[in-house]
């Protein structure tokens, strides 16, 4: 008897100990949408409740409504095909079409039903009109939308049409729809471009035009009115929260938010329990019984920049944007056993803010606080302070925190993690020279970089030109450059980009010089000096270049500042690019760089600035946070993966590439078809054909996101790059307090006012005072 | 003899006013410099640092129109100059006032009683008025942090509500001061608060007087304390660490802002002279 | 005098409190920060940190640009203005206006004068003007070691003020009487001086004294607005240092070489503070 009762208890404990294992019950990711490929396939352009579940509309290559319903796997229901006829135009000319096409501008649910609500566009000959405010009545069957015309009256639009030219006409969007009150509520914009409300009465299908100056977002409000914020700039910026009643078009400030960092994403109102509910830097906030001025964090918000916010019945609330939906528990009881991982992101890295969401999937009893950008000074005080707040933060590796981090052991040891361990084992040496310390791995890339002086060689074997003669030192590059306009001349090619102005190529130029020289010296070999003859000589021989015969004009600047520096000149494709990155680029258009040397028997340098990712020492939650960053590596961009791992020689098509294909091989064989059939027009067919068979055989050769000679390029050169570490140079810029700045002394130089010698001088006087001084 | 000395006086007489002058010039040129108009100044201000053998500067003792443009920028159009000038008022307001609590209350106890160690306590706030910011410019940052004052106002104006010279100034006078007055007073049946504030307070007007204008002096122009203690927050600066900015980026109107500046500590100079005169004469300067 | 030491507390507390939380816990507190290693496991490196400080190189030139500086400024500061002081004695009734004129200075605050001062130091401006006026070549005073020329200028501009104070009041605190009695008794200027006046100003010279040295101290604020955190080497003071290792949040550094300046500073003043004392003995001995 008593082992029986045993075992009921441990069953039940077991159970109670799952229950909250499973805590913050109910958070979801219904829909994250990443960005991995560095495209976006698709985006969601409105959620919305339905009777029994969420609906996501996806606009992208498909546009589709995902409807999530508890319980049960989610149900797509695709589009129909948009509205397109065709139609042959009886009184224009011969052979023109009068074209129209439907579209779908968002959702709305009102009264238990779903409904979309359209324009069409109608383009006759050089005209083109839209007719809009159709709504119509979404029923959903049999895997797709199906749409009918319903009661409700056409909507008045003419505020929503917009006149960009003679007879071209387009519409306006509408954002952030919502029913109050019997009126479909959205903003969209005037002719002068502010913000303005729309409102629509959908009994009558009248329209008004409300214009609303300095509107952040707006948000569903209860019958009849709108939640507002709005954002007042200034050294402390307030965000007013704001209930709008549309009848009486009055507002009523409810309370007001002091920001320290971020803006207030979203806003979300518990008519019930006379809550307030904020998104903001990462997380949810409750303001209880409306007191703005204590407000209690509740939960995270994995959304980063805009979330609108809905109130689910149960109490729950959905968060979306753009790319991704999720559900959050804002009852603080129902947390559970959870702990929260604060994540301070100062570079803004983009797979920290896609690990959230698989982070939290993975792990119930977890929440994850990503608050950007921040004081980096803050970060060595809060060690000197053994402050165990903050988990993981993201820094430049080159900033001179992080290196006085690293010199005095301020990383926490990362190699437990064999994901992450793994990760590290399959990098490129330069890497793991700079993430690994006495072999412990204390640092993760978010991000990587690399500034060069590039060349197109497809435009260099036009101009004839050979491998042999391109120049290896910058002595010779200096040189080289000089016998560049006479190769130029006469051709449809041109040097530099025709927007390159004199003072933008020089301060590029000198930047990396600058880096690839801070290389040298960091190897230790030479005396650390930047007023050598060799940089010296290099900056002169910068300052004597024929710019004029090399086409990069003076900048015209702007009375109020602004500058203009494209002549208006005809566009050349260009033989350099300045702005060439080092690591691996994803176009097919883009420039390798040219490999250089600062003197002759010295090897090229690519310097690379990193941006990484570390555990806070003190923080009381290690493994989670490497288990965090584990995941983070998984989220990074494919141009980025395969700049970092050496075991990376798949090339990579285009994610359009199969579509593409798809349809260029519809169409050929439809015009193979038509050939067939249509005599009289045989040559336009022919012609199409041919043109159908080149588009396909250049797809074939060129649709790729990560290209096969870009990959052995890229190979090729890694024994070239260097990550920059703490570059004095470049510290100079926040060490400086009045009396010569580091910046005017730059500027200068690109300017031509001040000297080599100045600038190297200056540079050199401050950087041997810091050396000195020590860390 | 006679041409002899009052050659001597005359030559020193001449000695005196020009020193005066040069004593005197940098505030009248500010002042005077105030009163151009902006893209006036903003063209002067260039003609710095030129290199040009041939060319000087201008001497500029008169504006060449007279504008109030300078005044009007920082009253009327931008208050960015404003405020920070609203920052120092209430620095040099908050700092003063806990001075006057503080200050004259320590320096009775340290000179109108007698106990043991107050010798000592007193050699070491003569010690501490030896040392410079930075001697305890970080482990006044801890303290501070622990507390939740710093990049908060108090974290300036807290540590100079004891700044030691006051200390020292207030006690060397006070201990000057004849015992019988305060034997007078407790015979009267007064204690030593009511001595205080009835009898000591209004002799030492002179001294508090001197005490007051040095102190507004000093707290007028802090630096080092606010760049080192509100790093986080700019909006709360004093002008005087902003002045190096305004110069430097060229903005034309930083003479107005500097005689707004230097106007109230005139003020406080004139207002207060001859206190501080006759402070520093009566105190005991062993 | 009041005996009960129990009736001087409440003057006393708050003062007291003060001190102890803001200066003198900081003063003896950053001993620890000194003694360790500022690293993640902290460890106590004993003395380690003082031969490392006092053997960089910029701690170096920090220190001898500081002791150079003060030594240049307070006793230029002591006898100008004892100089000044004298005069103004001298001329008494006349001497009103240039006093108040030249005590104006000390309250101006330096930050808002320093626009005007850099601009009469101006390669173009009136200083170097002058110069070539007089016959010299025109200086480049804002750079390089000519730049401690204005600072020191600026220095005594401001300083001199108050030390004429101070010393005017000694000299007028001596009763006309005694000179009078003296010259009576057959004493000459020279035995005047010494018998009189000097034991008589001895103290408030000693105070001068110290407050010049105490304010060149603090010459860095003046020093900072001109030059930067990384001025001209010969501007390169001890306070630049003790700034710049803060600012990289090396606490270590900033402590260690807080104490060795302190030290510096304790042993100048015990020094001065002894020879005051000697030059009493002999002054009054000798009487």
């Amino acid at each position: 008897m008593k082992k029986l009762i045993l075992w009921i208890l441990t069953a039940a404990l077991c159970l109670t100990a799952c229950a909250s294992a499973l805590a913050a019950a109910g958070d979801r990711t219904l829909v994250h949408l990443s960005t991995v490929d560095g495209y976006m396939n698709a985006y969601i352009s409105n959620v919305f409740l339905t009777e029994d579940g969420v609906a996501v509309y996806m606009n992208g290559m498909e546009s589709k409504l995902v409807v999530y319903r508890e319980g049960e796997e989610p149900a797509e229901y695709l589009m129909e095909e948009d509205e397109i006829t065709n139609v042959p135009d009886e009184d224009g000319e011969e052979g023109s079409f009068i074209s129209s096409y439907t579209q779908t501008l968002g959702w709305f649910t009102w009264q238990g039903n779903m409904y979309a609500v359209q324009y069409r566009s109608t383009s006759e000959g050089e005209n083109t009109t839209v007719e809009g405010g159709f709504v119509k009545k979404a029923r959903l069957e049999d895997g797709r939308v199906k749409l009918e015309d319903c009661d409700i009256p056409q909507l008045d639009w003419t505020y929503m049409i917009e006149e960009w030219g003679p007879g071209q006409q387009s519409s306006r969007g509408l954002n952030r729809m919502t029913v109050t009150g019997g009126m479909l509520v959205g903003s969209s914009w005037d002719n002068s471009g502010s913000n303005v409300l729309e409102v629509f009465d959908l009994s009558t299908g009248r329209a008004e035009e409300i214009p609303m100056q300095d509107m952040d977002s707006i948000f569903p409000g209860t019958e009849g009115t709108l939640l507002m914020t709005r954002y007042e700039w200034s050294e402390n910026p307030i965000e007013y929260i704001i209930r709008y009643d549309l009848a009486a078009q009055s507002e009523e400030i409810l309370g007001s938010v002091q920001l320290t960092d971020g803006q207030v994403q979203g806003i979300c109102l518990d008519e019930k329990n006379n809550t307030l509910y904020m998104a903001m830097n990462g997380e949810i906030r409750a303001a209880r019984n409306m007191d703005l001025e204590n407000t209690e964090a509740v939960t995270d918000c994995p959304l980063s920049y805009d979330a609108n916010m809905l109130l689910l019945e149960d109490g729950r609330i959905l968060l979306w944007n753009q790319n991704a939906a999720v559900i959050r528990n804002p009852d603080p009881a129902a947390r559970g056993e959870t702990f929260t991982l604060t994540v301070q992101d100062m570079v803004y890295s983009e797979n920290l803010s896609d690990a959230v969401y698989d982070f939290t999937d993975a792990r119930g009893d977890a929440t994850v606080v990503l608050k950007r950008g921040g004081l980096t000074s803050g970060i060595l005080q809060a060690m000197m302070n053994r402050d165990a707040e903050t988990d993981i933060y993201t820094l430049l590796y080159d900033s001179s925190e992080f290196d006085a981090l690293r010199k005095r052991g301020f990383l926490a040891d990362l190699s437990g993690n064999a994901a992450l361990s793994a990760a590290a084992d399959r990098m490129y040496p330069f890497l793991q020279d700079a993430l690994k310390q006495d072999g412990k791995l204390t640092a993760v890339p978010t991000g990587l970089s690399g500034s060069a002086i590039g060349i197109h060689h497809d435009v260099w074997k036009k101009l004839g030109g050979t491998e042999e003669e391109l120049p290896r030192t910058w002595d010779q590059f200096l040189d080289w450059l000089g016998t560049l306009p006479e190769k130029v001349d006469g051709t449809e090619y041109g040097v530099f980009d025709t927007w390159m102005d004199r003072e933008s190529f020089r301060s590029n130029m000198l930047n990396i010089l600058l880096n690839q020289y801070q290389s040298l010296l960091n190897e230790g070999e030479m005396d650390y000096a930047f007023n050598t003859p060799l940089l010296r000589g290099l900056l002169e021989r910068l300052d004597s270049l024929d710019y004029d015969a090399l086409k990069l004009a003076e900048p015209h600047y702007e009375e109020d500042g602004g500058m203009i520096s494209y002549d208006g000149e005809t566009y050349r494709e260009p033989l350099l690019d300045i702005y060439t990155d080092v690591t691996l680029e994803t176009w097919s258009g883009a420039a390798q760089p040219l490999l250089l040397s600062l003197e002759e028997g010295r090897e090229p340098i690519l310097p690379v600035r990193l941006s990484v990712a570390f555990v806070n020492p003190y923080s009381e939650h290690a493994e989670a946070a490497a288990e965090y960053l584990a995941l983070s590596m998984k989220n990074l961009r494919k141009n980025v993966v395969y700049s970092l791992y050496t075991d990376q020689k798949e090339p990579v098509r285009d994610p359009y590439f199969a579509e593409n294909q798809k349809q260029l091989t519809q169409w050929l064989e439809e015009a193979k078809a038509q050939l067939e059939k249509d005599e009289d027009n045989r040559a336009m067919w022919e012609e199409n054909i041919r043109m159908y068979e080149e588009n396909i055989a250049d797809n074939e050769k060129n649709s790729w996101m990560i290209r096969p000679e870009a990959i052995e390029a890229y190979e090729e050169r890694t024994r070239w790059l260097k990550i920059l570490s703490y570059d004095f140079a470049g510290a100079m810029t926040s060490a400086d307090n009045g009396g010569g700045d580091y910046y005017t002394m730059v500027w200068g130089y690109a300017q031509q006012q001040v000297s080599a010698q100045e600038l190297l001088s200056g540079i050199d006087k401050k950087v041997q005072m810091m050396r000195l001084e020590g860390n | 003899m006679r041409t002899g000395k009052r050659f001597q006086l005359r030559l020193a007489r001449a000695l005196l006013a020009l020193l005066a002058i040069l004593m005197l010039l940098p505030m009248v040129q500010t002042f005077l410099y105030s009163f151009s108009s902006i893209p006036e100044m903003k063209a002067f201000m260039k003609t710095r640092g030129s290199r040009d053998e041939a060319a000087w500067m201008e001497a500029h003792l008169s504006p060449h129109i007279l504008s109030l443009g300078q005044y009007e920028q920082i009253l009327i159009k931008d208050h960015t100059v404003l405020g920070y000038f609203i920052n120092s008022v209430g620095y040099a307001a908050a700092i003063l006032f806990g001075q006057a609590l503080i200050i004259p209350a320590l320096a009775f106890g340290l000179s109108k009683f007698r106990f043991r160690g107050r010798e000592v306590i007193f050699f070491l706030i003569l010690i501490l008025m030896l040392l410079p910011f930075q001697v305890t410019m970080v482990p006044n940052v801890l303290t501070l942090r622990f507390l939740g004052m710093l990049n908060t106002p108090w974290a300036v104006v807290l540590p100079m509500w004891f700044a030691p010279f006051y200390i020292f100034l207030l006690r060397q006078y006070m201990i000057a001061l004849p015992d019988e007055l305060l034997e007078a007073a407790s015979m009267d049946g007064a204690g030593p608060f009511r001595s205080f504030l009835r009898i000591v307070l209004p002799v030492c007007r002179p001294v508090l007087g001197a005490a007051a204008a040095l102190s507004f002096a000093e707290n007028w122009n802090l630096v080092e304390q606010p760049l080192t203690y509100l790093s986080s927050r700019p909006e709360l600066m004093p002008l005087s660490t902003v002045f190096n900015q305004l110069a430097g980026e060229n903005t034309g109107f930083e003479f107005a802002g500097a005689a707004l500046y230097i106007l109230p500590a005139l003020l406080v100079y004139l207002f207060f002279q001859e206190d501080i005169l006759s402070g520093i004469q009566l105190t005991e300067m062993k | 005098m009041y005996k009960k030491f129990r009736q001087a507390w409440p003057f006393l507390l708050p003062g007291l409190a003060g001190l102890l939380l803001f200066y003198f816990i900081p003063f003896v507190g950053g001993v620890w920060y000194s003694l360790t290693d500022g690293s993640f496991e902290n460890k106590f490196v004993g003395l380690q940190n003082y031969t490392t400080v006092w053997q960089n190189q910029m701690f170096q030139l920090g220190l001898r640009n500081t002791m150079e500086l003060s030594l240049i400024c307070a006793p230029a500061l002591f006898l100008l203005s004892f100089l000044l002081a004298a005069v103004l004695h001298r001329i008494r009734p006349a001497g009103a206006f240039f006093r108040s004129s030249v005590l104006m200075p000390y309250l101006m605050p330096s930050s808002a004068v320093l626009i005007i001062w850099l601009l009469w130091f101006d390669y173009g401006g009136p200083v170097n003007r002058l110069l070539t006026v007089l016959g010299g070549q025109r200086v480049d005073w804002l750079m390089g070691a000519e730049l401690r020329l204005p600072v020191i200028l600026l220095f005594l501009w401001k300083n001199l003020g108050f030390c004429v104070i101070v010393f005017l009041s000694a000299l007028q605190a001596i009763p006309d009487v005694l000179y009078e009695y003296a010259t009576l008794e057959g004493a000459g200027f020279r035995k005047q001086t010494f018998a009189i006046t000097l034991p008589l100003v001895v103290p408030s010279a000693f105070l001068v004294l110290i407050l010049s040295f105490v304010s060149a101290f603090r010459i860095f604020k003046e020093v900072f607005f001109i030059g930067g955190a990384y001025p001209e080497e010969p501007l390169y003071t001890l306070q630049n240092y003790m700034n710049n290792m803060y600012g990289k949040l090396n606490y270590q550094n900033v402590t260690t070489a807080a104490y060795i300046f302190a030290g510096m500073v304790f042993v100048l003043f015990g020094v001065l503070f002894l020879s005051q004392r000697q030059a009493l003995r002999r002054l009054n001995g000798g009487d």
